[in-house]
């Protein structure tokens, strides 16, 4: 490498990329989904601050009372307030799937570094089992794995990162793949960086921005696998007023009360639907 | 460009890589076999115990584990499961008290009736819209084809089917909430019907896109401008030198897709209280009976593979680019 080439890849070296959240002010889609999606993060902090009834309140007189003025969303079989049972149940899921994305993310880019860096027999080892991963159906291996360890918070976080980790290895295997070749990797590593120090403070910065989309894109598939094994009854359990449990538990009263799963469910798919367009409006801004 | 291949060679090619592809399934069920055997292995619950139910003699429970060989060593266990599977005999179900084999494929049968007929509402519709949104590329049409397929994609199976049951099972009265399985043809509508929507909403969501994108790329491709400028019709344009290049991949989707649409019939199947594998798999699992647990989800493996297989080759018999490639 002549001098000349040293000084071109030394002077590429500290290349940061931007995260490009500029122009996300203009796309409307992101706006209301963040708008959404904050609004259930304050509401999964703020609702005992928020709820007209106390949520896991029992009132034989008023059972399956219909939605009024009184009770917005109407009362279930125990007499509580759909509402404030609503407002309440969005911190289990905002617990549960937000733990497991990062966890996920944590564990698919420490895989997808030394797979895409160290490339070889390791890489070739590494993606087989995560295409072995992804081939299994992703609630049938879970159902299997919680039936073994029992239902509890812990064991669901650990289950959804593990079916969502091989996603983000994959993905971040192929940003790392480009990024190897680069000239500020090749200027660290003539430098006699060790590859450890590379694969972290080197290459780590620079695909930054696809982990912060990936984190999003994993969080709205966590929501989507936290509420449903919630909803199989592996999930979160009795009483709490988690969505997913609220509808498997007010299934039963669908023809006569059909608003004790409506709300909830509704709840669910505006925190999904908002969850999915910051997550592909971060990803779209990445890409371009 | 070589010459295009003979009609042979392109045989024995696509046999080679059947041949191949079926060998790598065979290898990856046993893979499967013995991670299912070693995981319900760790379930708790005591095989005597549940058979024989809590008022029988802890001696009893033991003469019956004893004599039903739970006690042997782990890999002799395995051998001995894998072996009596294979002649078709898959064991009783503790629970149920019946045979697990005629159990687990009638259920199965069900569920591919649900699965088939999910298919039959998602592929032609998901296909259309996919053509058009990308015919409309950046207009309206195209924006609200993508934005409702994204939030189908993220939406779980089991709110679709809440919020459906409720307007057309509650409200409108037009299915039943939950689905028998059907004995005619008029049955077979009214009671797959909404179960079915639900499950090809999802599918509906991802097969749009990837027949979006296919049609983005051969729009843009060499050939079809030839056929438009040689004045061919657009109805011509697209059906005969767009649509072959759009269904390879979305056939290729759909069998990248069956493991999905497995869990989404888990859920579907459930909500509708339908009786299909799913429901079987997950009735199992919660009650930790072993012998139809594990025969369910090496069900679920073989049905994967074989639609993985199918969708591969299928996905390449279309595509004459790809069985050049494969001689």
């Amino acid at each position: 490498m002549s001098a000349h080439q040293w000084q071109a890849a030394v002077g590429t070296w500290p290349r940061r990329s931007s995260l490009g959240v500029r122009g996300l002010g203009r796309s409307p889609a992101f706006l209301i989904g963040a708008a959404v999606l904050l609004f259930w993060v304050v509401d999964a902090v703020a609702w005992p601050l928020l709820v007209p009834y106390d949520p896991q309140a029992v009132a034989p007189a008023e059972t399956l009372q219909a939605p009024s003025a009184e009770h917005w969303f109407g009362t279930d079989d125990l007499g509580r307030d759909v509402f404030s049972r609503v407002l309440a149940g969005a911190t289990s899921v905002l617990t549960v799937a937000p733990a497991a994305a990062l966890l996920a993310v944590a564990v698919g880019v420490a895989i997808g570094l030394a797979a895409g860096y160290l490339g070889g027999a390791i890489d070739e080892v590494l993606m087989r089992v995560t295409d072995a991963l992804l081939a299994f159906p992703l609630v049938v291996g879970a159902v299997l794995v919680l039936a073994v360890t029992g239902v509890s918070r812990l064991h669901l976080v650990v289950v959804i990162a593990l079916v969502l980790a091989p996603l983000t290895a994959r993905t971040v295997r192929a940003a790392v793949r480009n990024e190897r070749e680069r000239e500020y990797v090749e200027a660290a590593r003539l430098r006699g960086d060790s590859g450890a120090y590379i694969m972290v403070a080197e290459i780590l910065p620079n695909v930054a921005a696809i982990v912060v989309a990936e984190s999003t894109t994993r969080l709205a598939a966590a929501i989507f696998a936290a509420s449903t094994l919630s909803f199989l009854g592996l999930g979160i359990e009795q009483p709490s007023p988690d969505w997913g449990l609220s509808v498997a538990l007010g299934r039963v009263f669908l023809q006569t009360a059909p608003w004790i799963v409506l709300f909830p469910a509704l709840a669910l798919a505006t925190l999904v639907v908002g969850a999915t367009a910051v997550a592909d409006g971060l990803r779209l801004r990445i890409e371009r | 460009m070589t010459e295009p291949p003979t009609e042979g060679r392109r045989s024995s090619a696509l046999t080679r890589l059947v041949l191949t592809r079926v060998g790598l399934a065979l290898l990856t069920l046993l893979l499967v076999s013995m991670l299912v055997f070693a995981t319900v292995q760790l379930l708790p619950g005591d095989l005597g115990r549940t058979v024989l139910g809590p008022y029988a003699t802890d001696e009893q429970v033991a003469a019956l584990n004893d004599r039903v060989g739970e006690d042997d060593p782990a890999p002799v266990r395995y051998a001995n499961w894998l072996s009596d599977f294979v002649r078709g005999d898959w064991g009783t179900s503790a629970a149920l008290r019946q045979p697990v084999r005629p159990l687990v494929l009638d259920r199965l049968a069900n569920s591919l009736l649900l699965a088939l007929y999910a298919l039959a509402l998602a592929v032609p519709v998901g296909v259309a819209l996919g053509m058009l949104a990308a015919r409309r590329r950046g207009r309206a049409l195209d924006a609200a084809v993508s934005t409702t397929s994204v939030s189908l994609l993220a939406m779980p199976e089991f709110v679709v089917g809440t919020i459906l049951s409720i307007l057309f099972a509650v409200e409108l009265g037009w299915f039943p909430v939950s689905a028998r399985v059907p004995d005619d043809v008029a049955s077979f509508f009214h009671q797959l019907t909404l179960p079915a929507t639900v499950l090809a909403l999802v599918l509906f969501g991802s097969l749009t896109r990837v027949a979006r994108a296919a049609t983005l790329s051969a729009l843009d491709a060499e050939y079809t401008r030839t056929a438009t400028l040689k004045g061919l019709p657009t109805r011509t344009v697209l059906a005969r030198h767009v649509l072959p290049n759009v269904l390879p991949p979305t056939v290729a989707a759909i069998g990248a897709h069956v493991g999905y649409l497995v869990g989404g019939i888990v859920v579907v199947e459930t909500l509708f209280a339908y009786p299909g594998l799913g429901k079987l798999l997950l009735d199992s699992a919660l009650a930790h009976d072993l012998a139809p647990l594990q025969a369910c989800v090496l069900a679920t493996a073989v049905v994967v593979m074989v639609a993985n297989l199918a969708a591969d080759v299928v996905a390449s018999a279309l595509n004459p680019r790809l069985r050049r490639a494969a001689s």
